[in-house]
């Protein structure tokens, strides 16, 4: 009887593991901001308010979180852009959890990763909570002429 | 989360079982508790975290330009051998200079003139004089805040420094200077002044 038991157990946690997920989806629309004069501010939400966006999805039942932060700061070769310079802001998600960024506001991006959104209740069932986000340059006053290049990373974590 | 759960209800059931059982069953039972805190390690190790990247890219155009405002000199009427002074007190107009290639860069004058349009007599260079009296770069102007003569020759008025290679926007005040030569013939004169802002070869 315990045999059968723990046979029968193994063998519903064995498939149990291949639904488990968590998955990170982005649009890939990379910010380019073109080309921008001394003190210019330009704003990135080509389409309807917003610039791309990002799709998280978790099947464990558990809360997860979304954070973002600049690898480095926008540099071309020994010159950068300072990282503040450059904004984030969350203009619209589909979901009902919590915005710590403060909802549609623009955040400064830093080289540490920033809260943008803590799932809500039932946010961990596989449906796929949408975020939009459009951003924001400004070029300082004093900046060295140039080609600046940056990456941002997107990190979805789920707490156990 | 429901996997430690199932992982917790197991692991118990399979120890009691190992330690009632054969050697045969107690390799089993023990490979069995191995493959599923593997799978369980290895889950758990899957879903700590994902993460995607975004590149962001701009061009800073380069700068490089000079700009003057109040162009016109005009000192009104002068007795021979007597000077006046354009923008006594404060400054008569503004020279704003601005570069952002990273290279040094320099600013000069000269004259080009100063004539009797009537006749053909010239007042020399030097009676015409230039003054900065404020200075926003981080260079000091090359011949300090005193006046300064001007030649026919381009003259170094100020030479960059700085963040001023790299956009600080430079903007000079300027004082100017005349004096009439005492035997200056009556009349109208005119003439130009030369301001030129170049990159260091």
């Amino acid at each position: 009887m315990l045999k059968k038991i723990i046979i029968c157990a193994y063998m519903l946690a064995l498939p149990a593991l291949g639904y488990a997920s968590l998955e990170l989806t982005t649009d890939h629309r990379s910010l380019f901001f073109g080309a921008m004069r001394l003190g210019e501010e330009k704003e990135l939400a080509d389409f309807g308010g917003y610039h791309n966006e990002i799709t998280c999805r978790s099947t464990n039942g558990a809360i997860w979180y979304l954070k973002v932060n600049l690898l480095q700061p926008l540099s071309s070769g020994a010159d950068t852009i300072p990282a503040e310079n450059l904004s984030w802001q969350l203009t619209w998600t589909n979901g009902n959890g919590t915005k710590p960024g403060g909802a549609y506001t623009y955040k400064s991006f830093s080289l540490m990763p920033d809260l943008v959104y803590i799932s809500g209740p039932g946010e961990s069932a596989g449906n796929g909570i949408t975020l939009q986000f459009k951003y924001s340059l400004k070029i300082p006053e004093i900046q060295h002429s140039g080609v600046y290049n940056a990456t941002i990373r997107f990190t979805l974590t789920e707490m156990f | 989360m429901h996997l430690i759960a199932w992982g917790g209800f197991i692991l118990p059931q399979a120890i009691m079982a190992y330690k009632e059982g054969s050697l045969l069953k107690k390799l089993t039972y023990f490979a069995g508790a191995l493959l599923v805190c593997f799978l369980l390690y290895a889950q758990a190790e899957a879903l700590d975290y994902k993460t995607d990247d975004i590149s962001a890219s701009v061009e800073v155009l380069p700068t490089f330009g000079i700009s003057l405002d109040n162009l016109n000199l005009y000192f009104g009427l002068i007795q021979p051998g007597s000077t006046k002074i354009l923008g006594e007190g404060t400054f008569f107009n503004q020279i704003h200079c601005r570069s952002n290639s990273g290279r040094p860069w320099f600013l000069k004058a000269q004259v080009v003139s100063l004539s009797l349009m009537e006749k053909p007599y010239k007042v020399p260079a030097g009676n015409l004089k230039w003054k900065v009296t404020q200075c926003t770069g981080s260079a000091q102007p090359a011949g300090g805040y005193d006046f300064q003569s001007l030649t026919e020759e381009p003259l170094l008025m100020y030479a960059s420094q700085g963040d001023d290679d790299f956009g600080k926007d430079v903007v000079l005040s300027m004082q100017y200077s005349l004096q009439s030569p005492s035997d200056a013939p009556a009349g109208t004169y005119s003439g130009q002044i030369v301001f030129t802002m170049a990159e260091s070869p």
